[in-house]
């Protein structure tokens, strides 16, 4: 049965509208909460500012980190976790679709099934490699800004994070190192180029759209990231928190919890992936997809 | 440079891309490797430009084995189908990779490239990227690329079927002239028998990786070793009919349902004497019948392609179909009943079972 035109266009934006309206209700109720003492439902009961106290001051006492602080841990910890991500992912992506080597394949049905794996079974095991790793002189705990790569550090976390992340990573950027052809590559071969050489000074310009969508997709999966920080640190507002355990102080079970201040550091901690995505939407569509066509 | 292969085999798996070539290439050489697509020509020529290693067998550049030899060691130049410039630099640093690469100074960099590029016609253009040039002049840059390490051996990977009818016709000549004016060993591959008859010296046909024929043009077109030589070669392709070679009464005559054609005595001897069974193919060139409205072979118009220059006939002999080149004059209608004479100097003899032509001294 086909509906005529008008109907079916409304049918349309019905489907459209109502699953998103949900949605943009739970937002709209986190802003103006943020803002407000108390609200019934939507309706605010008094407006203030006394929310996003924790801006200018530590809710919880002078000896906690501020919110600058913590803010800080999780941009370090994503930076890094998405530039090792990146550079580890396109090398060895590169490495499987154009090399030949013995274990190629089964490299390749091990990265899909890691790809699938249920990290949360992994916990325990790191835990006690992270451990061993705290142990080790200089990088175990010295490290500056990320405190080391050992347990309890932002150093460690990105790290399991980073092992957590490659496989999808390296499954991605296969896809765009496939796409592009191979007489380019042949070209710069021929020219006198090694195979470092053809893999920065050729490849990795034409894959700009793919490095772009990982890079995007790994920073925010390291921004929200709550299980792995939450058990590789000690203790949720310690020098090695992050936002998404930050977070969690405000809601506890012996004081009420202040549910609008809860949600003014949500939103604080959701208004930089926010922008983010709006600038990078497009790019983010393609990474299924494979990049652009290759060659001339 | 001289390009020898001996025995070169090349596997993928199970599947034989090139099997025992043997070949010599002279110095200053244009030779083509023609064939059908997947014939295993290109697999020939990355194996030159050291892409491919031989699975067996050698490649001799002069005296020296190259089978181990990294490409960017083989002083060769390559320009590939796609041309594969390098789409995120501009024409200049294109142009200027391969120098990059071996550190040449800058200002030595600058006056080369700027040499190749208006020895090529595009000067100007240096600036842009591949993106905004024409297919032609994107074919020039490649070229540039390939010339400007002053190689010793220049490879084309079908460098005109890119390019649109005109252009091609335009380059085949600037191809030629150029590669003589440079007398740079070059090696071309083509699927295009056109292209290759009227640049190379010399070519190769090859088919399902075996080498067919080995030879210049004219021997190619006039004196094709084998059936699949004879029907790649010429455009329209040669008619093949289906005879049985008689002998009586000394005379040696081709018959078949629809005809009978008397050989000259030599020709006929020789065809006896290499053929296998008295079942033969007759191969003729279109342009080697002529239509005649008294004596001949009876056949019954099909279809008429004027072509300006001539017109092409389709003619039915029994159950084949026959082409043939009459004047511009000719004139005639699909049914029509016409008279073929065939040019007895200009006929080819093939065994049915072995393919080879019957008309070759034995070797």
């Amino acid at each position: 049965m086909r509906l005529p035109q008008k109907p079916r266009a409304a049918l349309a934006y019905l489907v459209l509208i109502v699953p998103s309206a949900l949605i943009v209700l739970g937002f709209l109720w986190l802003f103006i909460t943020s803002f407000s003492t108390r609200t019934e439902g939507l309706r605010s009961l008094g407006w203030t500012l006394r929310n996003w106290s924790f801006l200018w001051e530590s809710p919880f006492g002078p000896q906690y980190p501020s919110i600058w602080w913590v803010t800080l841990n999780t941009l370090v910890m994503s930076l890094v976790m998405t530039l090792i991500v990146v550079v580890v992912s396109s090398m060895t992506a590169y490495a499987l679709s154009r090399m030949k080597f013995t274990g190629r394949k089964s490299f390749l049905s091990l990265t899909l099934i890691l790809h699938a794996f249920p990290s949360v079974t992994l916990l325990i095991p790191i835990y006690f490699v992270l451990i061993w790793v705290s142990k080790i002189p200089v990088i175990g705990r010295g490290v500056p800004l990320l405190g080391g790569l050992g347990y309890n550090t932002i150093g460690g976390v990105a790290l399991v994070m980073v092992a957590f992340q490659l496989p999808f990573g390296i499954w991605v950027m296969k896809g765009f190192f496939d796409n592009i052809s191979w007489d380019m590559e042949r070209s710069a071969l021929i020219d006198g180029a090694s195979r470092f050489r053809v893999w920065w000074q050729i490849m990795m310009p034409n894959i700009k759209p793919g490095i772009a969508a990982l890079s995007i997709f790994s920073f925010i999966t390291a921004w929200n990231a709550y299980l792995i920080p939450l058990t590789f640190t000690a203790g949720r507002a310690g020098k090695s928190a992050v936002l998404s355990l930050y977070l969690q102080n405000f809601i506890s079970e012996s004081v009420m919890t202040e549910w609008n201040a809860v949600a003014a550091v949500g939103l604080f901690q959701l208004i930089p992936v926010v922008i983010f995505f709006l600038f990078t939407q497009q790019v983010l569509l393609n990474i299924y997809g494979g990049g652009k066509k290759g060659g001339v | 440079m001289k390009i020898v292969f001996k025995h070169l085999c090349k596997y993928f798996g199970r599947v034989k891309a090139v099997d025992n070539l043997n070949l010599e290439v002279g110095d200053g050489e244009f030779i083509a490797l023609l064939g059908p697509s997947g014939c295993g020509k290109t697999t020939i020529l990355l194996m030159i430009a050291g892409i491919y290693k031989p699975s067996k067998g050698f490649i001799y550049f002069d005296q020296r084995v190259i089978n181990d030899v990294s490409p960017k060691d083989r002083k060769i130049g390559m320009v590939f189908q796609s041309y594969a410039l390098y789409p995120h630099m501009t024409v200049f640093n294109n142009i200027a990779y391969p120098l990059k690469l071996k550190k040449v100074p800058r200002k030595e960099t600058k006056e080369r490239v700027q040499k190749v590029a208006d020895m090529m016609g595009i000067g100007e253009l240096l600036d842009r990227k591949p993106a905004q040039l024409s297919g032609g002049q994107q074919q020039r840059v490649a070229l540039a690329r390939a010339l400007i390490k002053e190689p010793e051996i220049l490879l084309l990977d079908e460098p005109l079927s890119n390019l649109d009818a005109r252009l091609r016709i335009m380059m085949r000549s600037e191809l030629k002239r150029l590669q003589k004016d440079l007398g740079i060993t070059t090696v071309f591959v083509t699927h295009d028998q056109l292209e290759a008859l009227t640049m190379a010296d010399k070519v190769a046909v090859v088919n399902s990786g075996y080498l067919q024929q080995f030879s210049g043009p004219d021997e190619l077109y006039n004196h094709p070793k084998n059936l699949f030589v004879a029907g790649f070669i010429g455009s329209p392709p040669i008619n093949f009919i289906s005879v049985s070679l008689q002998k009586s009464d000394g005379r040696f005559l081709l018959k078949n349902r629809d005809l009978q054609i008397e050989l000259a005595k030599e020709i006929g001897s020789k065809a006896e004497n290499n053929s296998t069974s008295s079942e033969i193919l007759l191969g003729i060139r279109p342009e080697h019948i002529t239509i005649n409205k008294k004596e001949g072979i009876e056949t019954e118009v099909y279809v008429v392609e004027p072509l300006g220059r001539d017109i092409l006939v389709s003619v039915k002999l029994g159950k084949s179909m026959i082409k043939v080149f009459a004047s511009p004059s000719f004139k005639a209608n699909i049914g029509d009943r016409v008279k073929l004479n065939f040019n007895l100097d200009k006929i080819m003899l093939f065994d049915k079972k072995s393919e080879k032509s019957l008309l070759l001294d034995k070797d």
